[in-house]
């Protein structure tokens, strides 16, 4: 008998005590990141994922687009009963917004991917140094990209304080779990621009389809012009205009439309191919979809914009937009097709050298030429021998008609405002209510008990 | 004569014992039951011999060549007092006796089954609450979980809805656990359950019921061990208490069979109304006007005044209905000396008040006990049951919810319902492009099926009087499928068929040793029990969803047909676990008792370094009332007990320790994860290494009494259970950019305290009429103490702004406070976080707790009489204390907007200065509320209420009918009734809310007393008939 309880004993606490090997029960995608980003392949398969992380809906894929209209003077909302949106028209957005939260969440999923990249990648054996500086230089467009597109929704404009110690965004330098405070639009801003310039060192001019030394400096070109860094945003438009042999596409519809690949004008655009769904222009989809019998249309354009793009026999105004039953539907983007998303283009650049030049009273001719080519394509005429001052209304009204829907409105008002209109009132509210910058979701005040929510309301 | 008869045998065996001196004897006799039936596998044994023998199928037994001596003679049977007698074979050579068992009655030595085996009542030393089969009567149709409600202290049970096929929420003295699941380890038979009350997710506004395909009939006995003395041998899953069910095994004797049936009616608690057309047009138009527009409201989906002139559609009445229930079951038992089996089928339907929604089960169930030699018995255990629900849409998903919502009076249920002129629709048909639960019902089918199979084997070696060694194996599969089909016409595209199938391996073994330690002093009882446990858990799913359907994918031959590519099953859940555990029961003279139990708890959801975890636990027991110096005339049995323990709770998912990693292989493209033609690979989630158990540790105090020789007894328990290492869902900022925002962390601590109270009362007991009553009460302070640095968001219990605070329970209100209406503007008045009026609605700002889900305190108290043959039965429960949120209100009493009805109390709004008025003045933009311009972010304590509540339960009354047949040997009938009355101030449907929910955080924070449109409880009518043969 002495001998079972023993026997038990013996067997209990060898069982306590062995090797706990069987307890080991792991799931097929628990890795490290030292086995699931081991080579050269693992990282840029890695790196890919960053950039599908920019090209979904809900920022860079469309939603970026949608709120700056939103809130701005783009859009009718009255024939719309989606509630998020609503908050956004009606400048009350609060924490619980999906639309906020989808914001930060996906446009910061690239900042996490490239920055796991950057922690990775100093182990990484079978790579040249050569290609290390490409990553590199890759992930710190992706990052300073978002932080400026992400800083505009999320804080008063650039120029709102004297100093800009005003409050931006919680600023990710690193990957992990860190908690990490807002930093101020000053601050954001700088961040975003060291990374740029950094970017702009270490990529090549040409690169496929992903980043390259022309899109970080056209980006640094669309922050300092944030800015209202007339110098430096001419001197990196004038860069990418005349060293970068983009051209402008002889029709403006090419760079919106399936097939642009053959584009000359885009400098940076999120790839679509259409295989298991990958698209990058999804938001653009979605929000402009013009069958009007459907139950689920998107948003309708603004009467002021129609009227705009179609003002003086403007080319754009029906390419782009048709009168149904009173209501203005945006055709744009060529909806039933996939095409890649444009993110950055000649356009653009050319209206910022343009702006620059006149702000600047130096270049004229450039800024004339620049603003001339834009409108002939449109079918407008052309301005012979412009003052500084009409070059800046004429190439903020082409801003108006060219860059709709392209995440451009909202922040340019504002831009426009801090630089010479601090009493502009957009769509009704002046435009540094505390309403008119979108509330942290609750996603991201969450995870951090020091964070402060931006104050609310006072547009109405 | 007699005296001369007995002298002249004492005379005849002394003079034989000269003879038998050295010989050996035979000990004979007869067992018996008191309706002197053969008992049938009684244990017969003498004390301190490895001799002993079991009855046959006569109930007769025979010990052979017993040296001749004295001997203690010890019969046991399962249900009857143990017989002990001295027997004296010194002087003679053999011994004859028949025995006749006593039905053991007596509450303090019920046998109870508690943690790897059963004790009696008395000798318990910590608190186990237990309601045998005949209280587990109740509804038709519903999980056997329902009929615990109300009837033992510190149990809470929370039935969802009136739906067929609820889900219950069960806590055991309040809620230990945030983020880990915070329900009961339930184990039928040994077998520890799966529970997967999310595998299917929040189907139409509800969650499936992984409990409800048990036959409730089956049931013998439910036990609730609710302290740390209990718990513990479970270790690591005994953190919020363990529910033991024990299935009916076959006593011995004649076959018996035994048939009942109950027939019934289902209908709403109670039927609240929204407005009907006239009504609904007049607060839009006072909506509109007081917006500044003018002319007549505008309709919505550009409807004119003519179109809708002839409608005015009662969405209510046409979602619910008088619910038709029955039920039948059929058991057939038979025992001889070998074998011992409990045969049961089983089938019931029944429909509830919600059209289109039934629960159907069908199960049947062997139970065999094989006597296979003297010293080895082998149990078998097998069920195979189907339950099928026909879910209907609700809540927030269709049907009653809709129809208290989106389905507007203006709307038709028919096409043919527009005027003729409105040639856009034709004329056959549901009309379903506006909201019509009609429609949905009628072209969608969604069921819920589950087959599930509870089986196990075991096999016991008593090689003496002092061990048993035993050795179970279990295996619980169960086949979840949610079936989907809806109707092109529904769709708008084509037929589309969804299937979502789970199966749950849950396999588990343990082997048992139990020593009763020989002490040579008989005041002295000590035993030993030792134990190794293992467990294999794995889920898996597969989900097909397919256009163009031709029907639902249900069957193998609907797969067969419709599924082109067969999409295996893929990893849902799969963990290990082992343990080692040993309990110590130490007695001296049947009145001071000692536990020790330790468990080792080893989980492979654990990171390596904390992957085992130690739970201890002492008990101690003193009955006062055996000590020589206490007499007493009132008190007949005072017992006081202690207890002190430790048990874990590792209820998360199963990968959680782990980073994660959505990638594709290089080179092959798909699931999305691809970016210019290459394949992408993404970090899902951060790895935790030294996440680790949950552990609650409990310590309590009480006493048993009886009184007036146990007319009275009662159990009073004090507690403490303090969770530490609670594990927490950690919210990371979104910023972070990892896919998944939340990872599992031991940084949580939580207290339960409170106090128990159970009296039952023999009030009168006659032959003719008895009166019982059984009262329970508990008490439950719930507080979080420490949260780390989780911000109330952070800790969120779903939809109703739910929340766990620091310092506040775990199932928090916290929203914005409303003051009262504006006089002047008829706008509303917020008060801002310091208190401070204002009519600014800032959710970012102005929210503060201001009350939490839990009751004060909660109970139950039941009145039995009997008459004659009559019997009546009143279960009363009530629940004192604690708000409910009605998180739909908003909608239907806040911001006006042309897509929701409103209940009738919108009337009671502000109109002109002046009015001091319950609602503000009608607007249809919450701008006008102070807030953003989205009516459905408006929670507030404007929808708070008090969700003290009591309600009649259950009644029963029945009649036992005096059977003298050779056949039928007992007949009953009965009329029970549930939820009868209610008594409450909530002005909602309900005031007894359990909301389906995602995941076990949202449903510890915010399962209960949160309602969003959930159906409200059932009140039912029931025949029922039993009778054996």
């Amino acid at each position: 008998m002495k001998n079972i309880a023993r026997s038990i004993i013996i067997l209990m606490l060898g069982f306590t005590a062995c090797n706990d090997d069987f307890l080991e029960y792991k799931p097929d995608n628990a890795f490290t990141a030292e086995d699931r980003i081991a080579n050269k392949l693992d990282l840029l398969t890695y790196m890919n994922g960053a950039y599908d992380a920019l090209s979904y809906s809900a920022s860079f894929g469309g939603q970026f687009s949608l709120i700056s209209e939103l809130m701005a003077d783009g859009v009718d909302m009255s024939r719309s009963d989606n509630g998020d949106w609503q908050a956004h028209y009606s400048r009350t957005t609060d924490i619980f917004l999906g639309t906020t939260r989808t914001m930060i969440e996906t446009s910061f999923k690239a900042v996490g991917r490239v920055n796991n990249v950057l922690l990775n990648m100093p182990r990484i054996s079978d790579m040249t140094e050569e290609e290390k500086r490409r990553i590199e230089g890759e992930c710190k467009f992706i990052r300073g990209m978002v932080h400026f597109e992400t800083v505009k929704f999320f804080g008063q404009p650039f120029g709102f304080t004297q100093d800009n110690s005003h409050p931006g965004i919680a600023p990710r330098l690193s990957f992990g779990a860190e908690v990490v405070n807002r930093a101020s639009v000053g601050e954001v801003y700088q961040i975003a621009i060291k990374d740029l310039k950094e970017a702009v060192e270490l990529l090549p001019e040409s690169n496929g389809n992903y980043a390259t030394s022309w899109a970080a400096k056209a980006m640094l070109a669309k922050i300092y012009f944030q800015m209202n860094d007339f110098p430096n945003a001419y001197l990196y438009a004038d860069d990418v205009i005349e060293n970068g042999g983009f051209l402008l596409d002889s029709d403006f519809r090419t760079k919106y439309s399936s097939g642009n690949e053959s584009s000359k004008e885009i400098i940076f655009a999120l790839v679509t191919t259409n295989l298991n769904f990958d698209n990058a222009n999804g938001g653009y989809r979605d929000y402009f979809r013009v069958n009007i019998s459907d139950n689920t249309v998107g948003v309708y354009s603004s009467k002021d914009i129609f009227a705009d793009a179609n003002s003086n026999n403007d080319l754009r105004g029906p390419a782009w937009f048709k009168e149904v039953a009173g209501a203005y539907i945006c055709t744009k983007f060529d909806i039933d097709k996939a095409y890649n998303n444009p993110l950055i283009h000649l356009t653009e650049i050319k209206l910022i050298r343009s702006e620059s030049a006149a702000e600047l009273g130096q270049n004229l001719d450039k800024a004339t030429n620049d603003l001339n080519q834009i409108k002939l394509r449109a079918g407008l005429n052309e301005l012979s021998s412009p003052g500084a001052v009409t070059i800046i209304n004429e190439a903020r009204r082409e801003r108006h008609v060219e860059l709709y829907f392209e995440n451009n409105r909202l922040h340019e008002l504002k831009r426009e405002a801090v630089r010479d209109n601090p009493n502009l009132l957009i769509r009704g509210a002046i435009w540094n209510c505390p309403g008119m910058v979108c509330q942290l979701p609750d996603s991201e005040l969450k995870g951090n008990p020091d964070m402060q929510p931006n104050p609310q309301g006072g547009c109405n | 004569m007699k005296k001369w008869y007995n002298l002249f045998c004492t005379l005849l065996l002394s003079f034989m014992q000269i003879f038998t001196i050295l010989a050996q004897s035979t000990i004979e006799g007869t067992v018996t039951d008191n309706k002197n039936e053969p008992a049938i596998g009684a244990t017969i044994t003498l004390e301190g011999t490895t001799m002993g023998s079991v009855t046959d199928d006569n109930g007769k037994f025979f010990i052979k060549n017993v040296p001749s001596k004295t001997y203690l003679l010890k019969i046991t049977y399962l249900g009857f007092e143990t017989i002990l007698q001295n027997i004296d074979l010194s002087n003679t050579k053999d011994f004859k006796q028949d025995f006749v068992l006593k039905e053991d009655r007596k509450l303090l030595d019920e046998v109870v089954v508690v943690g790897y085996g059963t004790q009696r009542k008395r000798d318990l030393v910590g608190t186990v609450g237990k309601v045998g089969s005949e209280k587990l009567n109740d509804q038709v149709g519903s999980s056997f979980e329902t009929a615990l409600q109300g009837k033992l202290a510190g149990v809470q049970l929370t039935q969802s809805s009136g739906a067929a096929g609820g889900n219950s929420i069960i806590r055991v003295r309040g809620v230990g656990s945030i983020s880990a699941g915070g329900f009961p380890l339930v184990v039928l038979d040994g077998v520890p359950l799966s529970q997967e009350n999310y595998l299917q997710g929040e189907r139409g506004g509800q969650n499936n019921n992984p409990l409800s395909s048990i036959n409730p009939n089956d049931i013998e006995s439910i036990s609730v061990l609710k302290d740390a003395a209990s718990t513990a041998i479970y270790g690591a899953r005994g953190g919020n208490g363990v529910i033991l069910i024990t299935t009916k095994r076959a006593k011995a004797g004649k076959p018996s069979i035994a048939y009942s049936a109950r027939v019934g009616i289902s209908r709403p608690s109670q039927v609240l109304r929204v407005l009907n057309k006239s009504e609904w047009l007049q607060i839009q138009q006072e909506a509109w006007e007081n917006d500044g527009n003018v002319g007549k409201y505008v309709l919505p989906k550009n409807l004119s005044y003519d179109d809708i002139k002839d409608l005015d559609t009662d969405w209510i009445n046409e979602t619910i209905e008088t619910g038709f229930k029955h039920e039948h079951d059929l058991s057939y038992r038979f025992g001889n000396s070998f074998v011992k089996s409990f045969i049961g089928v089983s089938y019931s339907k029944s429909d509830s008040y919600l059209k289109g929604n039934s629960f159907e089960r069908v199960s049947g169930r062997g139970n065999f006990d094989f006597n296979l030699t003297n010293n080895l018995k082998a149990t078998l255990s097998t069920s195979l049951s189907r339950g099928l629900v026909y879910r209907v849409p609700q809540a927030w998903n269709g049907g009653l919810g809709l129809a208290q919502s989106n389905a507007l009076p203006i709307f038709p249920i028919y096409k043919n319902q527009f005027p003729q002129s409105s040639s856009q629709y034709d004329s056959t048909g549901f009309y379903n492009l506006y909201a019509n639960p009609v429609a949905q019902r009628e072209y969608t089918d969604y069921r819920t099926r589950e087959w599930r199979a509870i089986n196990s084997l075991n096999i016991s070696y008593l090689p003496n009087q002092n061990w048993t060694f035993s050795l179970q194996g279990n295996y619980d599969l169960s086949l979840l499928g949610d079936y989907q089909f809806e109707k092109k016409e529904w769709t708008s595209t084509t037929n589309i068929a969804k299937s979502y199938e789970g199966k749950i391996n849950n396999f588990s073994t343990f082997a048992t040793a139990e020593f009763k330690v020989p002490i040579p002093n008989k005041n002295h009882d000590l035993r030993i029990l030792g134990g190794l446990e293992y467990q294999d858990y794995y889920v898996k799913r597969r989900d097909f969803e397919i256009d163009s359907a031709v029907g639902q994918i249900y069957t193998v031959a609907d797969y067969q047909k419709q599924v082109r590519e067969q999409s295996p099953y893929r990893d849902q859940e799969l963990w290990r676990f082992a343990s080692a555990f040993a309990k110590l029961n130490y007695t001296i003279s049947n009145k001071y008792y000692a536990q020790l139990v330790f468990r080792r708890d080893g989980s492979s959801k654990f990171g390596k370094n904390k992957r085992f975890a130690n739970f201890p636990s002492i008990g101690l027991g003193y009955i006062l009332s055996e000590e020589a110096w206490f007499s007493n005339n009132i008190i007949n049995y005072l017992k006081l007990k202690a207890s002190w323990g430790k048990s874990g709770n590792s209820n998360i998912p199963y990968s959680e320790q782990w980073a994660t990693f959505d990638y594709t292989i290089p080179g092959q493209v798909n699931n999305g994860l691809s970016y210019n033609g290459q394949s992408t690979s993404v970090q899902r989630k951060l790895a935790n290494p030294n996440l680790s158990w949950e552990v609650a540790t409990t310590t309590e105090g009480g006493f048993d009494i009886g009184l007036f020789n146990d007319k009275i007894t009662a159990s009073v328990t004090y507690y403490n259970k303090t969770t530490t290492d609670a594990l927490l869902r950690i919210a990371l900022q979104a910023s972070t950019g990892l896919e998944d925002l939340n990872y599992y962390s031991n940084v949580g601590k939580i207290e339960n305290k409170g106090l128990e109270i159970e009296i039952t009362s023999n009030n009168i007991t006659t032959p003719n009429f008895s009166w019982k009553t059984e009262f329970n009460i508990a008490f439950n302070k719930n507080k979080v103490l420490d949260v780390g640095t989780a911000t109330p968001d952070a800790l969120d219990g779903g939809f109703g702004d739910i929340r766990v605070i620091e310092g506040q329970p775990v199932g928090t209100n916290f929203i914005v406070r409303f003051s009262h209406v504006d006089v002047a503007t008829g706008r509303p008045v917020w008060l801002d976080k310091d208190g401070n009026e204002t009519f600014e609605y800032n959710v970012a700002r102005d929210r503060v707790a201001v009350g939490n889900i839990f009751p004060d305190y909660i109970g139950g108290i039941t009145n039995t009489f009997r008459w004659k043959n009559f019997d009546l039965s009143a279960l009363f429960i009530f629940n004192v204390g604690g708000k409910i949120y009605d998180d739909a209100a908003k909608r239907q009493l806040g911001v006006i907007t042309d897509d929701w009805n409103y209940f009738p109390d919108v009337f009671e709004r502000w109109r002109q200065p002046g009015d001091v008025a319950a609602l503000p003045k009608l607007t249809r933009t919450m701008i006008n509320w102070g807030g953003n311009d989205n009516p459905f972010q408006n929670n507030s304590s404007l929808w708070l209420y008090d969700a003290t509540f009591a309600r009649l339960r259950n009644l029963t009354i029945g009649y036992n009918f005096k059977i003298n047949s050779p056949v039928i040997k007992s007949l009953r009938a009965y009329f029970t009734g549930t939820n009868l009355l209610l008594f409450s101030k909530y002005r909602g449907w309900d005031p007894e809310i359990a909301r389906g929910r995602e995941n076990e955080q949202q449903r510890n924070v915010g399962g209960t007393n949160i309602t969003y449109l959930t159906p409200p409880q059932e009140k039912s009518f029931v025949f029922g008939v039993n009778v054996e043969f």
